[in-house]
Parts: structure tokens; C-alpha cells; sequence
């Protein structure tokens, strides 16, 4: 067992101690949606929503970016970084399966919805960017593409 | 269904829009661009496949595909992308920029439409470019032939499906194939694509609607004094026959 594999289930504990304490007033879910139509946007919709989460269910660090950020990182307004988040391990974290939706079938959409005082009735997110190049973290960059949908 | 309507025609495109013409989608009211798109997709898996199949499948990425292996309504944005799982290679379609309208005949304007048609491989490496890299020119050179011909044996068994699309008239504007990105983001993926200037026209016309209980006409137009007529001098009918009383 590396060094790293002993860490990630203290650090996903850690993690969830903002949570805890109610700083981390924002939910984060990753929405998969299926069109049983010909083409996405036609037919019956289902919705597969998979909240990311540390340890007990709580939220990770969502932070919308400055103008400073946006302008560097060539991002649509009202763009967000939702992070540090714990990579998987056997017990929990997040796989880079999860955040890339590698398993979704063609035609399917993936948003990323946030829910909180920002977004009381929810807002969907687009991922722009992820970043998985550090061994203890992963960081999504989203930008908004409209209000939330499904449950 | 709207009394006030004009009851005219832009293309496909009649008013009003009546509750059949759709169903969960807004989509059909531009059959120009369904039909389109899936003329091309079609055309494209018939003509090619014969190579493509062999070659795809030496790139891991793209084996076991067709030549278009999904296809899409929309422009290639990088928001569209991130939004949906596509398949590679993918063909868009997408009104593209501004139309032009102007006056046709005297009773009739045109709608002079640029379309934006992309064909996206993948982002390849430069040994895969050299495997599948010169389909973008033969992608081109398909789609240039179902203009000609307005019509491909693959699609709807080689029917014209231009009258119903509400299309009088297509050219192809311009085409560039290679390395590309999209949406004028400098950011990578760089994608293996091809990109075609499209320009179709489509012309005003009255919508049926309007006379719901026309059959025809019959005019006799005659000349006199009051000492007599002459008449007809003009006589018309419609072609068909009305029964008066």
C-alpha cells in the first residue's frame, strides 16, 4: 500500500469537515439524462443524478471565479471550480470515471447541478474542465447553461 | 389554430404552426435541417463504408464505426460539446450566421440561408491522420455530388426531398478539410475535420389556409352601351370546374 492509498481515506474524512460545519452551503450532482427519442432533446427524458460528495454525504468546495480567472482561463461568465475533490479509493472518493461520464452512451447529456443560496432552485453546469493531474485531488471547472431539471 | 394568421409559407415553414406539427420538440418546424442532415449522414455511410470499415478499425478510437457514426443538429460549439456524449465521426448541421432576404419576384421573397456542415473525426495523431486523414476531402466531394444531384439512392429510396424541406434552391459556398478548432477557442482538443459553406433559398408562398373553402373560379369579363353587350371578351376558369347553385 503506497503512502497515497493511507491518505485518502483521512483526507476524505477531512474533507467533510467544512460540511460539517455548515461552510460548504452548496450540493454538487453530476445529472446524466437519456432522450429515448431519435435525437437528444426528443422523447422521454430520464435523469440519473449522482451526488459528489467527501465523507457522510457532505458537499465539496464550490467557488465561482473571479473575472480575473475567467479572462486567463478563456471561460464564460459566472464559471465555478468545484474542488478540491478526494479521488476514489476502496470505501469511497470519486472516480475519474464519475467526473468524465466515460460509461454514458452517445446522445446522452452531462451537466453538473448546483444547489444552494447561488442557485436556490438549482442551475446546471457544463463541464469545461477537469483537472486530475495531482495525486490527492481532482478539480472540476464548469460554466452555466441553464436552470435545473428533473428531480 | 389562429383566424388572424397570414397564412403564408417561408420554406416548410407554415403559419401558423398548428398542435400537430409538433410534439415534444419545436424541431420539425425546420424540416429543412432533419432532412438534410440525414440526406448527408446517409449518403455518406453508403459511399464510404467499403474503406472506411477496414481502416477503422487499425484506430482504436474509432473502430467498429461508420463513416458517420453520429450526427447532430447544432453547431460544433465547445458548450455542445461539453454537454453531450458524442460519437466520432459526427456530422453537424447548423443555420449558420446571417440570411439574407430579398425580393424574388413581385409577389414572392427569398430566404437566402448560409448552413455551416462539419464532419468531425476525432482529435488523431499524426499516424492516424495519415490513416483516415484524407476521408475529409472524399466527405467533401460526396456532399458536393448529393447537391448535384439533389437527391441520394441511400435516402428515402432516391426520392427529391427538396420540395418538401421547403428548399428551391442549394450550392455548396465553400469547404475546408484538415486540422481545425471550433467556436474560435484556442484550447485544445484540435480536432481532424472538415467544414462546408452551405447556402440554401427559400421563398415565400401563401398557405392554403387561407381559403379553406375554395374550389375555384370562373371570370367572364364583357364590354357595352346601353344598347347591348358584347361578351365575353375575356372568359377564364380554374382548372377545376365549378358547380354553382
Amino acid at each position: 500500500m503506497t503512502l497515497r492509498d493511507e491518505l485518502l481515506p483521512t483526507i476524505w474524512g477531512i474533507r467533510a469537515i467544512p460540511g460539517q460545519l455548515g461552510l460548504r452551503p452548496h450540493a454538487v450532482s453530476l445529472v446524466t439524462t437519456t432522450w429515448s427519442g431519435a435525437v437528444t432533446g426528443e422523447g422521454t427524458k430520464t435523469v440519473t443524478i449522482v451526488p459528489l460528495v467527501e465523507s457522510g454525504g457532505f458537499p465539496p468546495k464550490v467557488r465561482w471565479l473571479s473575472d480575473k480567472e475567467i479572462a486567463f482561463g478563456q471561460l464564460a461568465g459566472g464559471a465555478a471550480r468545484v474542488g478540491p475533490i478526494t479521488p476514489d479509493f476502496p470505501g469511497g472518493g470519486t472516480s475519474v470515471a464519475t467526473l468524465t461520464a466515460s460509461a454514458a452512451a452517445t446522445g446522452q447529456t452531462r451537466h453538473l447541478r448546483i444547489t444552494g443560496p447561488q442557485h436556490p432552485s438549482g442551475a446546471l453546469y457544463a463541464i469545461t474542465g477537469t483537472d486530475f493531474s495531482a495525486a490527492l485531488h481532482f478539480y472540476i471547472t464548469a460554466i452555466p447553461v441553464g436552470s435545473a431539471q428533473g428531480p | 389554430m389562429s383566424a388572424d394568421s397570414l397564412f403564408q409559407n417561408v420554406g416548410a415553414q407554415a403559419l401558423p404552426v398548428s398542435d400537430g406539427d409538433v410534439v415534444d420538440t419545436l424541431a420539425p418546424l425546420d424540416k429543412a435541417r432533419d432532412g438534410m442532415l440525414a440526406l448527408f449522414a446517409s449518403a455518406l455511410n453508403d459511399e464510404l463504408s467499403g474503406g472506411w470499415d477496414n481502416v477503422a478499425a487499425l484506430v482504436p478510437s474509432l473502430a467498429g464505426t461508420q463513416p458517420v457514426a453520429d450526427t447532430f443538429p447544432g453547431a460544433p460549439s465547445p458548450e455542445h460539446l461539453a454537454q453531450r456524449k458524442f460519437g466520432f465521426p459526427c456530422l453537424f448541421l447548423s443555420r449558420d450566421g446571417q440570411a439574407d432576404i430579398d425580393e424574388f419576384t413581385l409577389w414572392e421573397d427569398r430566404f437566402v440561408q448560409a448552413w455551416g456542415l462539419h464532419y468531425i473525426l476525432n482529435p488523431l495523431d499524426v499516424g492516424n491522420i495519415r490513416k483516415l486523414g484524407d476521408v475529409l476531402v472524399r466527405v467533401a466531394t460526396v456532399c458536393m455530388q448529393v447537391v448535384r444531384n439533389m437527391r441520394h439512392l441511400s435516402y428515402l429510396r432516391g426520392a427529391y426531398p427538396m420540395p418538401s424541406w421547403g428548399i428551391s434552391m442549394w450550392r455548396i459556398r465553400n469547404v475546408n478539410a484538415g486540422q481545425a478548432k471550433f467556436a474560435g477557442t484556442d484550447t485544445p482538443p484540435t480536432y481532424a475535420a472538415m467544414s462546408m459553406a452551405l447556402e440554401t433559398t427559400e421563398l415565400t408562398g401563401w398557405n392554403d389556409e387561407l381559403f379553406p373553402t375554395f374550389t375555384g373560379f370562373a371570370m367572364s369579363l364583357g364590354t357595352g352601351t346601353s344598347e347591348g353587350l358584347i361578351s365575353p371578351i375575356v372568359q377564364a376558369d380554374s382548372e377545376v370546374p365549378l358547380v354553382l347553385g
